[in-house]
């Protein structure tokens, strides 16, 4: 076989292991689905399509039309005739959530049915009246936002124990569609001839209160960058490591090549290290934030140290990490983001009841205990909490033999609890991504020289260990891979956070592969396809706008996500690759590329 | 498979039927899913699409095409050769008379019920000419065609009752109509209006003999309007011959008052070069501070607008756009409604509305450049005007221009103006025409603000990068990924850069090179950061921190506040907190004087300038604080 040959064999390895394996493995796809549900998730995808389209030309779009701007704290200024279509994305985003509500256990059905009530009661209220007297006046747009909701109440009621029927998302689009469009329909004929255009205000309002809601997708899209940097680290050593032709070519071939890149890896970690220290070039290392980074990554091996001893078995590989992300990024992210729905249900509580003409204590008391629920307080309580309580779910777990998921969440609990410390203690640990990547290559060229001293470095370690650099490296330099999208938007925390949605709605749809009574396979698919539509929804709205802090700055979420859970993320893999390498057993625990078992 | 039980055997012979029925079924169903699902998604955009509504039909039928859209800006010339320019201001509801004195709007809410002022649909003409005389005329559209109802600015206002109608709706050459009625309240003096309108054909020329271009179908009239006392004893005659134009409002007339000739003729292209004055330097703030400087108490100024007519009018409103200061120690607002951009005489006793401009659209910032007086508009243009309140040009942005505009050499008299706009396109304008003389691209959103100091222009962006640009000619000089920028500060001289981060850094960086210095921690959300002779004083929401220049040593922490005023090279600095200003050394931070702000009512912003000699304090709920200094103690 040729060089040439050769590279374009490992290129085509590294770009299925990369993009095509993870996307056939974790992508949406017809795993059985019930007759009819194939028109929605057509109608998902295309919204969720759209709305990406929405993000990426939202600067064409902007100069084409004409803004709307609002000035206050911050700037607010929308392509006008954009709004309705955010309204229809909001609209079918809901619509999925509720349908999916109707087969699902009764405790869900119920906590959705209440969120989809509230938000229609809501979108009612923006109905004024034609005097704009507010809540004294009976309106319209009120009564029929009342009568939508006793028809989704009445529906779930009635489709609680049947199967999933085609027509139930037509109908229940039609309702919730039905309350808005009246809604908003009455409020604009009603403030139009006075001059005002309610529209960026009712907009911003129901993206800036609903939009909390994505704040878990957000964090999970945060993940989802570093979970692509993970998994292009370990494809690009496969790629190298795993040639095709016989197994006698590949012993005679692979050490040399791997040599090679394991040497130019080192050169190019290391220099970048010593550069920053002795050049002040690309991103220093502060020796301040040297100590504690060590001792995370010690902390980190002390738990999978414990771990390993409370599961008799050690050796956890990367590929095992990976493969129990997607069961594990959502849920963490909705833990983090446990205060926000009933921050959502007390501000729209708080809303329907003014619109209502409900004033008074009640409404204060509501508006009090959202800001609570925003407060630092409460942000330090939930984070220490959810910290421990990871740590502790890690332990039971592997105390049940489970592998990866214990790893996964004592480094996201560890990682989560020391980001409550600056808001305890008024001041920031000193850790730092540049920093923990200057120790991660530096351990890995000490395990290196032992490995080497010792005569076990096999072809098999010295990939992982190439895999550990570059693992150092996706610490530092992830975010690089939002950038060629940041050029086309403008804005880098954009950029990542759509990178991340897409990615995640690309590969991590393996929810919705399975069934359960309590889940059924429609709503799984309904209830993805709502969270992944609904967050870029808020995201094409910040886009448009040209600034997330207009609504709700999830950019700052994925950007959170991506550097708390990320970070995390990276640090477990680097642990599962060290922990293979010092291995004694033969098991090959080499990076290896996902492959599809359906 | 069958038993011989007869009710098994039949139900053998009909289960195959069943069976194709239910598949039947599931492909109609199937079928009727991919039809209907579709369907209603669309029925809904579409549904969406057609109730969002955004503005009213205009009234005034077909004549209503004659006014001019909002923000329009025209320039002419009278008999005498004076140049006047005027704005047009298009606005519909209450909010449209807000602007005219408080006599003429406390009137027409006499005399209307307020849901018909809530709807109406009003134009302004508001003009002010070479020597600085200014005033407005209020047109109304209505059922009854384009209506004058008032005029201000002048030794004598009207307020018409009934309006004169100027066109009446539809109307058509040929047409005639009249209207009278009084021309001030009470009667005291009385207008009777007669007009015909014409086809308007050229050729109709200038002084210059120019000819001005009729373009779009223009109309003529032909008017007679005689304004009596109740007693006839005072009577004026105005006959006018007019050509009204579609979008341009009259752009030609000609006729007499009282005999003498009268008359205004568009100019076009409607060019008006800025040409600088020797405008009046106030003192600085910053200079006129001194180790023993003494505040006077703070003074709540309230605003007022005076007209030679109608006497004063009490100015309320919320202030939610960053005020700016002139050179002249006039301070900049942009009115409550968003769209005018007002400038303001202050003193002891009151703030007074030096005059107005309507630049169009919503006004996102304003600032002050040498003479100018700057400001972005949601229409995405930079408009220019000159110390008079004349617009003198007006600049076509690619997106929205929210930083505020900053001078390109803040040392010069007449310096050019730089503008950043949001999608990264830094601009150097030409101070006197507004042409462009660079415009460099950083291929990222623009963030706020924009600042200039040692002949570079520093302007960080939404992918983390503060850029340095040369003033002269709009290189990049360098680039450095410091992270989310959210205020920024430069030295005149050195050029030391001094930023706060998103993160909760502050950031020192060397002007020339873009080399960090230092970084340090600053808790709580930053609002203001100012960079010193040899200090770097930045304040957040929890705590204000100063430190040296070159290594980044704390010298002095003091609490957080809501503004920061210095810079300049000034030994003292003023921190504004919640209730109480403070005049604080920058090198020690001891606190030489201290005043306390009176509450007031909620506010969601402050903002605080130094205009003039004096500090300005302006609330966002309206209340606008002054302070000043206690003359010297040997005067006392």
């Amino acid at each position: 076989m040729s060089v040439v040959s050769r590279a374009t064999d490992s290129i085509g390895r590294f770009w299925r292991g990369l993009i095509v394996d993870p996307i056939r493995l974790g992508r949406l796809r017809d795993t059985g689905w019930p007759s009819g549900l194939r028109p929605v998730v057509v109608v998902g995808v295309v919204a969720f399509v759209f709305a990406v389209l929405l993000i990426l030309g939202a600067p064409v779009i902007r100069s084409f039309f004409p803004l709307s701007v609002s000035v206050g704290e911050v700037v607010l200024s929308l392509p006008r005739l954009m709004l309705p279509t955010i309204f229809w994305l909001v609209i079918l985003s809901i619509a999925l959530m509720q349908t999916a509500a109707l087969h699902t256990r009764r405790r869900t059905s119920v906590v959705l049915t209440f969120m989809t009530a509230l938000i229609v009661l809501f979108l009612g209220s923006l109905d004024l009246g034609d005097g704009g007297d507010g809540g004294i006046a009976l309106t319209v747009g009120k009564i029929v936002s009342v009568l939508a909701v006793i028809a989704l109440v009445a529906l779930s009621v009635m489709r609680r124990r049947s199967t999933f029927a085609w027509w139930e998302y037509p109908l229940v689009c039609a309702i919730v569609g039905l309350s808005m469009v009246v809604s908003l329909g009455r409020s604009a004929s009603q403030s139009a001839p006075f001059g005002i255009d309610f529209g960026p205000t009712s907009a911003s309002l129901v993206v800036s209160t609903l939009g909390q809601l994505a704040v878990p997708a957000a964090l999970a899209a945060g993940i989802a960058v570093a979970e692509f940097a993970v998994v292009a680290a370990t494809s690009a050593v496969a790629a190298v490591q795993r040639p095709s032709g016989s197994e006698r070519a590949v012993s005679r071939t692979v050490p040399l090549v791997l040599v090679t890149v394991f040497v130019l890896v080192a050169v190019w970690r290391i220099g970048e290290i010593l550069l920053g220290l002795l050049a002040d070039i690309g991103d220093a290392i502060n020796p301040a934030h040297v100590p504690l980074s060590i001792g995370i990554v010690v902390a980190v091996g002390a738990l999978w140290w414990a771990i390993g001893r409370l599961r008799r078995s050690a050796s956890v590989s990367a590929d095992e990490i990976l493969g129990r992300l997607d069961s594990v990024a959502l849920p963490v992210a909705a833990a983090l983001s446990i205060a926000l729905a009933p921050l959502v249900i007390l501000l729209l509580m708080a809303q329907i009841i003014t619109a209502w003409g409900g004033e008074g204590f009640v409404v204060d008391g509501m508006l009090g205990l959202a800001d609570l629920l925003r407060g630092t307080t409460t942000v330090t309580i939930v984070r220490t909490l959810v910290g421990l309580g990871l740590i502790v779910i890690a332990v039971l777990a592997a105390r049940r033999g489970s592998r990866g998921v214990p790893e996964l969440l004592a480094t996201m609990g560890l990682f989560i609890a020391l980001s409550a410390v600056p808001l305890v203690v008024d001041e920031a640990p000193e850790w730092s991504a540049p920093a923990l990547a200057g120790v991660i290559t530096v351990g890995t060229m000490v395990l290196a020289v032992v490995l080497a001293v010792r005569r076990r470095l096999d072809a098999r370690r010295l990939a992982l260990l190439i895999v550990a650099l570059l693992l150092s490296a996706a610490m530092v330099w992830r975010e690089v891979l939002a950038d060629p999208v940041s050029l086309i938007i403008g804005a880098a925390g954009i950029a990542l956070a759509l990178f991340g949605f897409v990615w995640s709605f690309l590969t991590d749809a393996d929810v919705t592969h399975g069934e359960s009574a309590a889940y059924p396979r429609a709503s799984r698919v309904m209830l993805f396809l709502a969270n992944a539509v609904f967050g870029i929804t808020v995201l094409a709205f910040g886009a448009l706008a040209r600034d997330l802090g207009a609504s709700i700055n999830l950019d700052a979420f994925a950007q959170f996500g991506d550097q708390l859970l990320g970070t995390a993320l990276v640090l477990a893999a680097v642990a599962a690759v060290w922990s293979s390498a010092l291995a004694l057993d033969s098991a090959d625990s080499r990076p290896r590329a996902p492959s599809v078992s359906a | 498979m069958t038993t011989g039980n007869p009710e098994s055997i039949a139900a053998a012979v009909v289960a195959p039927p069943l069976v194709d029925a239910r598949a039947e079924h599931r492909a109609s169903a199937a079928w009727l899913a991919w039809v209907v699902t579709p369907l209603v998604v669309l029925l809904l955009s579409g549904a969406l699409d057609a109730v969002d509504q955004a503005a009213p039909e205009v009234l005034g039928g077909t004549s209503a095409r004659y006014v001019p859209p909002d923000g329009h800006r025209s320039v002419s010339t009278d008999a005498a050769g004076t140049t006047s320019v005027a704005e047009a201001s298009r606005s519909i509801g209450i909010e449209g008379i807000f602007s005219a004195p408080t006599f003429v709007a406390a009137t027409l809410f006499e005399r209307e019920l307020v849901d018909e002022l809530a709807r109406a649909q009003w134009w302004r003409s508001s003009y002010v000419d070479d020597f600085g005389e200014r005033g407005a005329d209020l047109f109304r559209l209505s059922d009854d065609g384009i209506t004058q109802v008032a005029s201000w600015g002048g030794s004598i206002g009207f307020l018409f009752d009934p309006p004169i109608v100027l066109l009446p709706a539809d109307a058509l050459p040929g047409d005639t109509w009249s209207s009278q009625g009084e021309a001030v309240v009470g009667g005291a003096l009385t207008y009777t209006a007669t007009f015909a309108a014409l086809r308007a054909e050229g050729p109709f020329t200038d002084l210059d003999g120019r000819e001005i271009p009729l373009t779009g179908g223009c109309i003529g009239t032909e008017s007679t309007i005689v304004i009596a006392s109740a007693t006839e004893s005072l009577s004026t005659t105005l006959a006018r011959s007019a050509v009204w134009c579609p979008g341009r409002g009259v752009v030609w007339s000609s006729g007499t008052i009282d005999d003498q000739p009268s008359g205004s003729f568009e100019l076009r292209p409607a060019a008006l070069p800025f040409t600088p004055t020797d405008a009046r330097l106030a003192a600085g703030w910053t200079n006129a501070l001194d180790s023993s400087s003494e505040l006077l108490p703070g003074r709540e100024l309230p605003l007022q607008a005076t007209d030679p007519f109608f006497g004063d009018s009490e100015v309320t409103g919320q202030y939610r756009v960053p005020p700016s200061e002139t050179r002249d120690g006039r301070l900049v607002t942009v009115n409550d409604q968003g769209d005018d951009v007002q400038v303001w005489n202050l003193d002891r006793v009151a703030a007074s509305l030096s005059w107005l401009g309507h630049p169009g659209g919503t006004v996102v910032s304003v600032g002050a450049v040498g003479d100018l007086v700057i400001a972005t508009t949601s229409r995405r243009q930079v408009v220019a005007y000159d110390p008079e309140g004349r617009r003198v040009w007006s600049w076509n942005a690619d997106e929205l221009v929210i930083a505020p505009p900053v001078a390109a050499s803040p040392s010069e008299a007449f310096p050019d103006v730089i503008v950043a706009a949001r999608s990264g396109t830094v601009t150097r304008l030409d101070a006197e025409r507004g042409v462009v003389l660079w415009s460099q691209p950083i291929d990222a959103d623009a963030r706020t603000p924009v600042v200039v100091g040692a002949d570079l222009v520093f302007v960080a962006d939404e992918r983390d990068h503060l850029t340095a640009l040369d003033v002269t000619t709009g290189a990049i000089v360098w680039q450095n990924e410091i992270g989310a920028v959210s205020r920024l500060a430069a030295d005149a001289t050195t050029g030391l850069v001094a930023v706060t981060l998103e993160s909760g850094s502050l950031v020192a960086l060397d002007g020339a090179s873009g080399d960090e210095r230092w970084r340090t921690a600053l808790t709580g959300a930053a609002v203001g950061v100012v960079v010193t002779a040899d200090r770097v004083v930045a304040m957040s929401e929890e705590a204000t921190v100063a430190l040296d220049s070159e290594s980044g040593r704390v010298t002095w922490r003091s609490g957080g506040g809501v503004a920061l005023v210095g810079g300049d090279r000034s030994s003292i600095i003023t921190l504004v907190q919640p209730r109480a200003i403070e005049l604080r050394s920058v090198s020690s931070g001891d606190v030489i004087d201290r005043q306390l702000i009176a509450a007031s009512g909620p506010s969601s912003s402050v903002f605080a300038r130094a205009v003039g000699d004096s500090l300005v304090v302006i609330e966002s709920n309206g209340v606008l604080r002054r302070w000043e200094l206690r003359e010297s103690r040997d005067d006392q």
